[in-house]
């Protein structure tokens, strides 16, 4: 059991704990995870004061969209379960430091021209455009700055990784602030365990691997390389590996006694219907890379909280096959459970295969049900995941991605209030309407069929 | 004078699935001399294998052989890329087999793109396409105005991410009968919305035939947006965009006429299948 200093587990934290344990809390835990423009968007319906500035806000990755941290007031408003934080620049920053352009010493891929947009170089050398849209905006990647560097010549590839101005994981400015104006991370941190009742999980990691892998060298070409300039790649995973380990280690040593779980970089491996890539290409080429970040990473941790839990993120659908690897890497957890994607990796069909061994977090639809369903949409979902994933404990019921600003106000409060009804422990065993049972469902094949020769007509007929 | 090839898909064509020596046992091309007949089925392997390093020299080999770049796109390069896209479906390939592929099918159709465009003989109609705003994905809007092209319309590819006031430019400064969306994500097919409402308030929709296609594109979608086609193919693409200049072509962008004489071509290719089946 966790250590708590001078008072008892709360509820809150209690349930989340259970949970991670794969044990049967009083409910299912709750949490809430979106855009800052959703976020904005959230307070501005409930009421509660804001601020308007979506550019000034204290963000935490460096992919596409950033995270934005829910602050205790809207968590107790809303009587939901856990928080999150990262490591991270000062609010007011693009959500990432920004580099000199002069300081890459490889040309990068600048769509050219860059009009007059606001171009900015991320920590990674990844050139980004502020994006506007009707509510605020993004940083759209435009630029690769190793593109070149995967089909040159291996030597000189290798060069450029050595000389390439990597960031720097124990960078100071990365934990001077926090979502509470005025406290550093670590004092944010033990504030949320002292003296608010939330259970914390934290992000450490700035980029991860493969998902930093197609920032630097580009979305298309990246998977081609995995076949044409697969060394280069190694020596590249080998660095950003270093790096993530080294960022959680720097985030760990901050706050580690204060994060109930962490969550490593998170990582893409799968489109909506299947893996990206095959599963041998998988286990040769990214297996031992996830194994070394999670496990070196883990070590830390356990220094820290000994009792602290690995979550991995992967959107679409992870077959079964490559969630074993995760878990043999030392992998705890898993979100965001997208739940429209193929029927062999979808929430159901993971709490079946790997219910026992993680427990899983999200579940609940941005894509379709949460933006454009009704209230009663909403409720129905949030009722067919629970009795799906959260029978014996394991679930964290979340949106299946960040909130963002088209998602209604009274469908985020209308997926905690079912939650909070319909999560009660025990659960029922009859399914509620909709849910997937696993009726008919078949499993992914690893082994397509094997080919062989057809049969020849003989010289007879 | 190039030679005359039957080219002519079945895109169920299960000796690819095999090997080369499978593939060569079929009569597909059997009215091509031996020796071109091996370089079809070698080049088809060689976009299934994803050697892009060779793909150029099979090209020219045909080229050589008096083979004209209508017949290698709509031939050996579709049929290798048709098998490419099907062990892609049945989780067989993966991504990066298929951009591998993709490689060979770009560096073909850089090389004849050209020819393909002396070699047109009549002028059937102007075509604009592109990838909607906010979408990178290229190669399969890139056959579809190759095959477009090989049909004998002139096409005006604008490119990837093409934001909808570029495609207005260009329509206005090509006047084309037909205009193509593609999209490739679930994330960016509302831009193909978002860029027809902007042809509506720019006064352009009657004036133009505006088909849609990607991977998450369907004839639902096409309806629920409004526009005059979907196609599921590049073939199919062709075969609507060539009724809309030929018989159609007295229809307005955006009437019921159009939209079910679409969907008509549609059903009959269906009817057609269906009857080749049995």
């Amino acid at each position: 059991m966790t250590a708590t200093i001078g008072r008892a587990i709360p509820p809150q934290r209690q349930r989340v704990l259970d949970a991670l344990n794969l044990k049967e809390p009083d409910r299912v835990p709750i949490g809430l995870w979106g855009t800052v423009e959703g976020y904005q968007h959230l307070r501005r319906g409930l009421g509660m004061g804001y601020n308007e500035d979506f550019k000034n806000y204290r963000t935490g990755s460096t992919t596409w969209t950033t995270d934005v941290a829910f602050e205790a007031d809207l968590a107790e408003k809303l009587d939901v379960d856990f928080l999150r934080v990262s490591i991270g620049p000062s609010g007011g920053s693009p959500g990432f430091r920004v580099l000199d352009l002069d300081s890459i010493p490889v040309p990068l891929q600048v769509p050219s021209p860059p009009d007059d947009a606001e171009i900015n170089i991320d920590e990674w050398g990844v050139v980004r455009k502020w994006t506007p849209h009707e509510n605020g905006g993004y940083y759209e990647m435009i630029g690769y700055p190793l593109f070149d560097a995967t089909s040159a010549p291996l030597e000189e590839g290798l060069e450029i990784l050595r000389e390439f101005p990597w960031p720097d994981p124990w960078d100071e400015a990365m934990w001077q602030d926090s979502p509470v104006p005025g406290m550093s991370l670590r004092e944010y941190c033990k504030y949320v365990r002292e003296e608010t009742p939330f259970a914390l999980m934290g992000q450490g990691g700035r980029g991860g691997l493969f998902e930093q892998a197609k920032y630097m060298v580009g979305y298309a070409k990246i998977f081609s390389d995995f076949i044409e300039s697969p060394e280069f790649l190694d020596a590249m995973l080998i660095k950003l590996v270093d790096l993530e380990i080294e960022h959680n280690k720097a985030f760990l040593a901050q706050c580690g006694e204060y994060i109930d779980w962490l969550r490593m970089s998170p990582e893409d491996l799968a489109s909506e219907k299947t893996a990206f890539m095959s599963l041998p290409m998988f286990e040769n080429q990214l297996v031992p890379h996830y194994k070394r970040a999670t496990l070196a990473t883990k070590e830390f941790y356990h220094t820290k909280n000994p009792n602290g839990k690995i979550q991995f993120h992967s959107c679409g659908a992870i077959p079964e096959p490559f969630m074993r690897h995760l878990i043999d890497c030392g992998v705890d957890g898993y979100d965001s459970m997208p739940p429209k994607v193929a029927r062999h990796s979808n929430p159901s069909a993971k709490k079946r295969q790997l219910g026992d061994e993680m427990f899983f977090y999200g579940g609940i639809d941005v894509q379709e049900t949460l933006p454009w369903g009704t209230v009663e949409d909403v409720r129905a979902e949030v009722r067919q995941r629970i009795w799906e994933v959260g029978h014996g404990g394991g679930f964290l019921l979340s949106s299946s991605h960040r909130l963002e600003h088209d998602v209604p106000v009274e469908n985020t409060l209308a997926m905690i209030e079912e939650a909070h009804e319909y999560g009660k422990y025990p659960l029922p065993d009859t399914p509620p309407e909709g849910a997937d049972t696993g009726d008919g469902y078949e499993p992914w094949d690893p082994n397509p069929k094997k080919r062989k020769r057809r049969p020849k007509p003989s010289p007879a007929a | 004078m190039p030679l005359k090839i039957d080219t002519e898909i079945e895109f169920d064509l299960e000796d690819l699935q095999y090997d080369f020596e499978d593939s060569m046992e079929t009569d597909r091309w059997h009215d091509a001399p031996a020796e071109l007949k091996e370089l079809f089925h070698r080049l088809e392997w060689n976009i299934i294998d994803g050697e892009h390093a060779d793909t150029v020299g099979f090209i020219d080999t045909a080229l050589e052989g008096d083979i004209s770049a209508r017949t290698l796109i709509s031939g050996p390069m579709a049929t290798g890329i048709a098998e490419v896209g099907r062990r892609f479906k049945m989780d067989e390939y993966f991504l990066p087999e298929v951009m591998m592929s993709a490689k060979c099918m770009h560096e073909a159709l850089a090389r004849l793109k050209p020819l393909i465009l002396a070699e047109k003989s009549e002028e059937v109609g102007t075509v604009v396409i592109g990838t909607v705003q906010g979408d990178l994905h290229d190669i399969g809007k890139k056959i579809v105005a190759m095959m477009m092209e090989a049909a004998g319309f002139t096409v005006h590819d604008l490119g990837v991410t093409v934001p909808p006031e570029k495609f207005v430019e260009a329509v206005r400064e090509h006047n084309p009968q037909i205009v193509g969306f593609s999209a490739l994500l679930t994330t960016t097919m509302n831009m193909q919305w978002e860029t027809l409402k902007v042809f509506a308030a720019e006064g352009l929709r009657e004036d133009l035939k505006v088909f849609v296609g990607g991977a998450p594109i369907s004839q639902a979608w096409c309806d629920k947006i409004g526009a005059d086609a979907y196609a599921m193919d590049a073939l199919v693409a062709v075969d609507k965009a060539k009724a809309c200049v030929t018989r159609l072509k007295n229809l307005t962008g955006g009437a019921p006429e159009l939209h079910e004489a679409m969907l008509e071509i549609d059903r009959e290719r269906e009817a057609a299948k269906a009857a080749a089946a049995e």
